[in-house]
């Protein structure tokens, strides 16, 4: 009797794997851009480091720029499945969905101008040629850098799977030659929105 | 990937092969011999480190890097005389490390008539042997002063991939228990091609660049001679079992062509050449001693 008891049990519990499984929503989550922040990079090394300092080397002048919505679509939580008096068999206690996101716009344009000269040759104004980029994402691909226009090409009918954050890393290509330097991003999307950051005042070390 | 998609038409038509002989041996009344071969040997190679100069030369990082190197393998041979005529075999090399380092198929002829005690004949082989090309990014890490030399901090090693296609006419002697064979061969060997990338950065800098090999296969000619003795312990009609040794050397003139493409910054403005190294002398030796059994 105990064994007949058992058995029926045990089916109960292997029963209750088959819809164990989590079914994600995979339709893509609109958001929209309407933030920007920026963070220095220190690459010196051979790899781009966040940092706080507001001191770069004259051929290391690199930001970590981020596009996001205020609202915070970076992570969307799958809704409780109902399933009364039946519960599943799942590793957590709800479905860890991690949902992909589509923006409502892309990048058309970024332009970028400097408020120091960087050079006797480079007077302050519009830079945007001497910057070049480097995708952050997981799906980023390649080992050097990228043309800002072929940035914004890749964010047309982009898919965000990792959190709705259009993240990339902005290096500038020549030596600065001015003890300081500081930097205005205007980033301009399909549908007409423009976002303008600038960066914190940078004061370029000696070689 | 090539070999890969080589290996199994070779099979194929060893396979087409031995079919063929079989039926042959069936109609002549003739009794198959299958002989398996269990050897222990050493394998040395010798090709000289060039002076190093303005492009790598990916030669001069094979295995030690010194020019010099000697490993230990255990030898599985198995072949199979279908014929008076043909026999056919496989020898497989197993490297100190268990790994295949060594495939070679061969097809022999015998020749029907041959005056006095002498057998002489014919053989084609096609051989793949397995080689290794380390730390070759050390090149830069010497030459490319004020970068990092490579970003990628793993041991850098390539699976170098020599195949060669030869034939040798073979003369073999057989008194009493002894079994003489010497085969000084000649032929075609090359490297199979593979790609490497070097991504380097300037110190204190944004800039980066990427290098990128592409080889070539890089065929030369090669001579080789091997000479087989085996001693026969036991000898019946159904059964032989002896001891056996191995010698196979080979000589060629070398050289691992490639082209080299660079990009800084962007992918934009990609600068190829072309890049033939010298080629030197580049030795093989095995020498092996075992057992064999014959059915």
């Amino acid at each position: 009797m105990l064994k007949k008891i058992l058995f029926i049990l045990l089916s109960l519990n292997l029963l209750r794997i088959i819809p164990g499984c989590c079914e994600c929503d995979e339709a893509a989550r609109p958001f929209s851009f309407n933030q920007t922040d920026i963070v220095n990079l220190d690459n010196t090394g051979p790899w781009p480091e966040y940092t706080d300092s507001d001191t770069m080397r004259p051929a290391a002048v690199a930001f970590s720029i981020s596009l996001f919505d205020s609202t915070g679509y970076f992570y969307a939580q799958a809704p409780d499945i109902v399933t009364p008096g039946f519960s599943q068999a799942k590793a957590f206690a709800k479905c860890d969905c991690a949902f992909p996101f589509m923006a409502n716009q892309h990048l058309t344009q970024i332009s970028i101008e400097s408020l120091y000269a960087l050079s006797p040759d480079i007077p302050a104004g519009e830079v945007s040629g001497l910057f070049v980029a480097k995708p952050t994402s997981n799906a980023a691909s390649g080992n050097l850098y990228i043309p800002l226009n072929d940035l914004c090409n890749q964010t047309i009918g982009k898919v965000y799977y990792d959190s709705g954050i259009e993240s990339f890393d902005l290096y500038l290509k020549t030596e600065v030659q001015h003890p300081e330097a500081r930097f205005v991003f205007t980033f301009t999307f399909s549908d007409s929105l423009i976002l303008r950051d600038t960066t914190r005042l940078i004061t370029i070390a000696a070689r | 990937m090539k070999k890969d998609r080589h290996f199994p038409y070779f099979l194929l038509m060893l396979l087409m092969m031995l079919c063929q002989a079989r039926s042959t041996a069936q109609q002549t009344g003739f009794r198959e011999r299958f002989t398996f071969d269990l050897l222990f040997g050493s394998r040395s190679f010798q090709r000289e480190s060039l002076p190093e100069g303005r492009d790598l030369d990916f030669l001069n990082f094979l295995e030690t890097g010194t020019g010099w190197d000697a490993s230990q393998y255990l030898d599985l041979g198995f072949s199979l005389k279908t014929t008076e005529q043909w026999t056919f075999s496989t020898d497989l090399k197993l490297m100190s490390d268990f790994r295949p380092g060594h495939l070679g198929i061969s097809a022999q002829y015998k020749h029907r008539k041959t005056p006095g005690r002498f057998v002489v004949g014919v053989r084609a082989d096609f051989n793949v042997c397995k080689l290794t090309i380390n730390q070759f990014n050390q090149f830069h890490v010497r030459n490319d002063s004020g970068f990092y030399a490579d970003l990628n901090t793993n041991y850098r090693q390539v699976d170098l991939t020599d195949m060669s296609l030869g034939i040798s006419p073979f003369i073999e002697m057989n008194p009493r228990r002894f079994h003489l064979k010497l085969s000084p061969g000649a032929g075609v060997n090359l490297f199979l091609p593979f790609r490497e990338t070097i991504v380097q950065k300037e110190t204190g800098s944004n800039l980066k660049r990427e290098i990128r090999y592409n080889t070539h296969a890089g065929p030369a000619l090669f001579v080789a001679a091997d000479l087989t003795v085996r001693y026969d312990l036991v000898q019946s009609e159904n059964l032989s079992l002896g001891l056996m040794l191995q010698a196979v050397q080979l000589f060629s003139r070398r050289a691992l062509p490639y082209t080299r493409s660079i990009d800084s910054w962007t992918y934009e403005n990609t600068v190829h050449k072309n890049i033939s190294p010298e080629k030197t002398w580049f030795s093989r030796r095995d020498l092996s001693l075992g057992v064999y059994i014959g059915l």
